[in-house]
């Protein structure tokens, strides 16, 4: 039997439309707009984006005319090849969302197939915008019916500035060979001046109903090339993996020959629903 | 009450030390009654599993164990996404390549054959000498293969080299160095920071 694949009966799969409703409304309610995008494309223009990690990930087939096909692996980069090519019929600042299957390598941590539910804000690279789209992220996961959950943030220069030995080491999270452990809690342990501080002070005025859900983690550091800034995941209480991550990718658009700004996050429904399973 | 803490011990020579570092901490064991695969410490707070080393960080990284242990080579084996908080200073051993002491040629070629039970490991190895090996996956007793000619070479876990050396085979080079390893599953380590706070120093 195929293994990882999502085959879902009527009852479990009302249960899941009403919590996908509800996010839809949430997305709607913020003016954010839903887009798509072919679930396979040519290889070589959608990989353009991506690091080693996708290209490896990715699971590719041979199409009618003997190219590389691909089955998207994400959302992020298939809209950023879209957005692009048709950029003059849209209007920037776009706000857009998305919930489609993607498709993936089968890994101890997810299925082949799965449901993958984010937004993208294009074209705006204020402050403002990381902030409006973290709020967004805990709105929509509030609609969800989750309680008990974080948002955990850090930046990508809190490991780029730093040596390659520690930066290996966080990357890796291979806390051992540190020194002390990455600042990890409120407010209180960000830097004067840094960017995180500057963050929170607009969240504190723009979103103060949501500043709960926030704890800032300056050990946060990933291997996926195309973070610029902003970085962050979502965790539940309760469930045992990340169930969503995001940041600024504010040089990923220039790989489909469009260069504006991006920022984003995407939500791995399947993880998020074993919420309600537990 | 809250959900007891749960942590992953690994079965077989790591065991005792692993279960001494938490009562050094202050959890307080009972005897493990034999054959036991979960057991609860005296406060009800830690719940331990009995896991098999090499099943520690599959446990890690789903959240169903909050904290495990396991030796270095097990993560550098499956790259696993979870965190590692410490290193315990136990069960020190190496990776490390091996082979007929009697064998003629001991210099790595094209084409050679490898058995291993670590075959990540071996591939990374070998790959960052240019060389291209076969290699063969084994589940135990990897010393035969090398013995039998089964294969040329043999990669597998050294603590003192005796029983290498009862088998006739000889040590040729370490790949690296492992110990005993405290890790932490993601979300556990940001959600609940001040009680991973307390495992380290």
């Amino acid at each position: 039997m195929l293994q990882g694949v999502n085959e879902i009966l009527p009852d479990e799969l009302s249960k899941r439309h009403d919590v996908i409703e509800r996010i839809i409304e949430c997305f709607k309610s913020n003016e954010y707009s839903r887009i798509t995008t072919p679930t396979f494309e040519p290889y070589e223009e959608l990989s353009k984006g991506w690091g080693k990690y996708l290209k490896e990930e990715s699971i590719k087939f041979i199409g009618d005319d003997g190219s590389i096909m691909v089955l998207r692996p994400e959302m992020t980069t298939p809209i950023a090849r879209l957005v692009s090519a048709r950029n003059q019929e849209l209007r920037f600042p776009q706000k857009l969302f998305y919930l489609e299957n993607v498709f993936r390598k089968k890994h101890i941590l997810r299925k082949q197939e799965f449901l993958q539910i984010g937004a993208e804000l294009l074209g705006d690279d204020s402050i403002n915008a990381d902030v409006q789209i973290v709020s967004l992220l805990i709105d929509v996961m509030k609609s969800a019916g989750i309680k008990e959950f974080k948002i955990e943030i850090g930046h990508i220069e809190n490991s780029d500035n730093k040596s390659q030995e520690v930066k290996e080491a966080l990357v890796s999270r291979e806390y051992n060979k540190l020194d002390k452990l990455p600042a990890l809690g409120d407010s209180s342990i960000l830097p004067k001046d840094s960017y995180l501080k500057q963050f929170d002070d607009i969240f504190k005025k723009q979103a103060p109903e949501n500043l709960n859900y926030v704890v800032y983690n300056l050990g946060l550091a990933e291997e996926v090339t195309y973070y610029t800034g902003i970085i962050f995941n979502v965790l539940i209480d309760g469930v045992g993996y990340i169930v969503g991550s995001g940041g600024r990718y504010d040089k990923l658009y220039k790989d489909y020959s469009f260069d504006i700004p991006a920022i984003g996050f995407a939500i791995g429904f399947e993880k998020l629903i074993t919420y309600f399973k537990g | 009450m809250e959900r007891p803490i749960t942590i992953g011990l690994p079965k077989g020579y790591l065991f005792d030390e692993s279960l001494d570092f938490f009562k050094k901490q202050g959890v307080e064991v009972d005897d493990v009654p034999s054959r036991a695969l979960i057991f609860h410490d005296k406060s009800m707070k830690f719940r331990f599993l009995i896991l098999r080393p090499t099943d520690v960080t599959v446990y890690v990284q789903n959240g169903v164990v909050d904290m495990g242990v396991c030796g270095m080579d097990i993560v550098r084996e499956t790259k696993p996404d979870l965190i590692v908080l410490k290193d315990l200073g136990f069960g020190y051993c190496r990776l490390s390549v091996a082979t007929d002491v009697n064998k003629k040629d001991k210099t790595f070629n094209n084409g050679d054959k490898v058995a291993t039970k670590f075959v990540n490991s071996t591939k990374e190895f070998f790959d960052k000498k240019g060389l291209k090996v076969d290699i063969i996956k084994l589940y135990g007793s990897v010393e035969l293969a090398a013995i039998t000619g089964l294969s040329d070479y043999i990669v597998d876990l050294i603590a003192t080299g005796k029983t290498l050396k009862e088998n006739g085979l000889v040590e040729t080079q370490t790949i690296y160095e492992t110990t005993a390893h405290l890790l932490v599953n993601r979300v556990f380590y940001s959600l609940r920071n001040e009680i991973v706070q307390q495992y380290i120093g």
